[in-house]
């Protein structure tokens, strides 16, 4: 049995393993420093212990499984950035509150290494220059490769390229629901009649993953407004409630035009 | 690309604005995010000047509101620039009218990395509001604000 008190902190690759058992939060940050080196900065610790585990994560990950989802953070990077490491490293935190209030912290939680699914820096770099490989990554056998490739092609500025929109149609037949929801998003982004159909057909998944990108993506325009009335009566709560928040949006927009257009009137 | 902004007409995020009054501007965006716990939707939040104005954005405030259905996932925001992140998370449950603490990252003017990520599988809805702001000395007046969604899930 580990005894009253025991942090264990393995750093590796960029990626934390962290099992405490009845340690207090003062002890398990400061040991967090010293095998990361990432300084913490707080008002106070909450008073009592922690036993928690935390295997093979990425820092911003980690901070949450150890402090809490709903601790609020503020994360200081350094200028440069170190190629060795999977995502940023952050060398000061913030943690805005109490650590280890929330009472939640009893628990093992696990991550797979791998690389979390495409950020915003990826998302927003991507060009001509990977895009051949991400064209490759759409074939791919694992459908989480396959759905990243997709949101990526769909931003990437080849999105009308008649190659990528033969790829997107063909991933709305894909046996996976998280693929076929990024089809749905990529090629309802364009707007215009094709979009309309293929978020009609959306509606009609099996997925909800895939209804509820139907319904985030219609456009504020009358088959859009239809098609999210339509949804209201949707099997599923997450999505009807999307549905209604749009559709009070929508007429939010359209009231917003009406004010503006009497004030330039 | 889409781009939302004060200008756009045609907008497929919600953008509520009473940018006539001159009083007060409000940037409010509606999203979701599918079963996984990894979802995140990724936007770019670019901080200008005042718009008609000078004066330059200081920092951009965002918070969160979990809306409706009742799910044991917590959504929260996150922003980035220049080597600053910072995240907030909605705490008060879902599907209440109140939204997480605001968050500020003072980055001056430029890109902000806007995410929206969720602690637990399942679908969630949200409610993002964001400002870009001037400084201090102005009264922390809202300035230019333009967001693209760059990652949908």
């Amino acid at each position: 049995m580990r005894p009253f008190g025991a942090v264990d902190i393995a750093f590796h690759k960029g990626l934390i393993t962290l099992k405490v058992t009845r340690a207090s939060w003062t002890d398990v940050l400061a040991e967090f420093t010293r095998k990361t080196g990432v300084r913490f900065h707080y008002a106070a610790a909450a008073p009592g212990v922690v036993t928690t585990s935390c295997i093979g994560m990425t820092i911003a990950r980690a901070l949450e499984c150890l402090l809490g989802d709903d601790t609020a953070l503020v994360l200081r990077y350094p200028t440069e950035r170190s190629g060795a490491r999977p995502e940023p490293f952050p060398t000061e935190v913030w943690v805005l509150g109490q650590p280890g209030t929330d009472g939640e912290r009893d628990r093992m939680v696990t991550q797979s290494p791998s690389p979390r699914a495409g950020s915003a820096h990826e998302a927003a770099t991507t060009g001509q220059d990977n895009f051949a490989m991400i064209m490759e990554m759409t074939a791919s056998g694992d459908p989480d490769t396959r759905e990243r490739a997709l949101g990526r092609l769909a931003v990437s500025g080849n999105q009308t390229d008649p190659a990528t929109q033969a790829v997107f149609r063909a991933a709305l037949a894909d046996a996976d629901g998280s693929v076929r929801a990024q089809a749905v998003y990529a090629l309802a982004r364009g707007g215009g009649p094709q979009s309309v159909h293929v978020l009609r057909d959306a509606l009609r998944d099996a997925d909800m993953s895939v209804r509820l990108m139907a319904v985030d993506s219609a456009w504020a325009d009358e088959p859009g407004t239809a098609l999210l009335h339509e949804a209201l009566a949707d099997e599923d709560e997450t999505v009807r409630v999307a549905a209604a928040i749009k559709l009070k949006q929508s007429m939010k927009v359209v009231q917003t035009g009406h004010a503006a257009a009497s004030v330039h009137n | 690309m889409k781009i939302v902004s004060l200008k756009a007409a045609a907008i497929a995020l919600c953008v509520s604005a009473a940018a006539h009054t001159g009083i007060a501007v409000g940037h409010g965006v509606n999203g979701s995010l599918g079963k996984k716990r990894t979802a995140t939707d990724v936007y770019q939040v670019t901080c200008s000047d005042e718009e008609g104005g000078t004066t330059p954005s200081y920092r951009l405030m965002t918070k969160v509101r979990d809306n409706k259905p009742k799910r044991r996932p917590r959504v929260s925001v996150w922003t980035i620039k220049d080597g600053t992140a910072t995240k907030t998370t909605d705490a008060n449950g879902d599907g209440n009218a109140r939204y997480s603490a605001e968050t500020h990252n003072n980055n001056g003017s430029g890109v902000y990395v806007m995410k929206v990520t969720k602690s637990w599988r399942g679908a969630e809805n949200y409610s993002v509001q964001f400002h870009c702001e001037g400084p201090p000395s102005s009264g922390f007046i809202h300035t230019g604000t333009d967001i693209i969604r760059t990652q949908n899930q």
